[in-house]
């Protein structure tokens, strides 16, 4: 069991799942996400102390997000053995030859992604993520971050290209080989 | 509809919100315009290779007094029932597994032999009085007592739990 915080602001429960989906997804380690959702909520803690967020969903995602980068980026600091060991500790969790491959496919993948959503801006990234895992409309994103439908809808198209970018070389060398 | 006006509707198109009004326009112009074909394609790739980044289970959470308690086990474990995640309840559970398909398949090649009718059972007496009225695998229990009965303890228990109160 994990204790988080001394909540003193509300509706800890009913988020906690989506910030710990969104930070599974682009993590990949159940303990990772666990950090995260720890980190996100004493953040929610102290700003709920100060004033309670008016859209408390589009301020979780876009806090997880950036707690998502700031792991990342840690996670790339790690020296190089370190990071090896990291990594036959996920691999160990898998059962198979083929369970191996395809964690590695998605660790590649999961690296490939988030280093094109670091690239984005807050609200871009909130757009994609909103839209892409979340499954939220135009007009209920507009009305979560408080932006015009069209402007979210450029945000969106901004950051589909970004991370295309990103993910042409990784199709072009599937592609050679 | 020129390629200006596509891309007003790519976004609509990329979020699966594109109306069945702008739809055929839409199709249209992709039909006939190889670089936003080409454009739309990738990007759509791009949104169906994000999907593809595996979900997390669902995480159990509750209220303790005024702390939140996450359930932190690994999402696989919380689909394991409570005994298989214990060593020594995995092997066993295992072990009687294995044996309890191990009889029902010697005892199914058993009942398949030719020549072995269960009317000769219903002879031996020994619980196994009303053999014709049960199961199949009953049946071929007590015709694994009836060749080997020093090894057949399995068998023998059933027989007498089968056998009918008087």
């Amino acid at each position: 069991m994990t204790l988080i915080g001394n909540p003193s602001g509300r509706g800890f429960e009913q988020y906690t799942g989506e910030v710990y989906g969104w930070a599974y997804r682009l993590l990949g380690r159940h303990h990772d996400a666990l950090d995260v959702v720890q980190d996100v909520f004493l953040r929610w803690d102290a700003q709920c102390a100060r004033q309670a967020p008016k859209q408390p969903r589009g301020w979780l995602r876009r806090v997880t997000l950036n707690r998502v980068i700031d792991l990342r980026r840690q996670r790339q600091r790690i020296a190089e053995p370190q990071a090896s060991a990291c990594a036959e500790s996920t691999l160990a969790e898998t059962r198979s030859p083929q369970d191996v491959g395809m964690r590695i496919d998605q660790e590649a993948l999961r690296d490939d992604i988030t280093t094109a959503l670091d690239r984005l801006s807050d609200v871009q990234r909130s757009v994609i993520v909103a839209k892409v895992y979340d499954d939220m409309t135009f007009a209920q994103v507009a009305e979560e971050l408080g932006l015009a439908v069209s402007t979210v809808k450029t945000h969106y198209l901004r950051a589909v290209g970004t991370v295309r970018d990103r993910l042409k070389r990784r199709w072009a060398e599937e592609e050679s080989s | 509809m020129n390629c200006t006006d596509f891309e007003v509707l790519l976004a609509d198109a990329l979020g699966d919100e594109l109306s069945v009004a702008d739809r055929p326009a839409f199709e249209a112009h992709l039909a006939e315009c190889e670089k936003c074909r080409r454009e739309y394609e990738t990007a759509l790739r791009t949104v169906t290779t994000m999907r593809e980044l595996s979900g997390p289970a669902r995480v159990t959470v509750r209220r303790e007094g005024d702390r939140l308690v996450i359930d932190d086990r690994p999402p696989h474990a919380l689909r394991m029932p409570w005994w298989f995640r214990r060593g020594a309840f995995r092997y066993a559970a295992s072990i009687l597994i294995a044996f309890a398909a191990g009889y029902a398949v010697h005892a199914g090649l058993m009942m398949t032999e030719a020549g072995r009718p269960v009317d000769r059972v219903v002879a031996v007496g020994d619980g196994a009085g009303d053999v014709t009225s049960t199961s199949s695998l009953q049946q071929a229990l007590v015709h694994t007592h009836v060749r080997n009965p020093a090894r057949s303890d399995l068998a023998k228990c059933l027989i007498a739990m089968a056998k009918p109160t008087r």
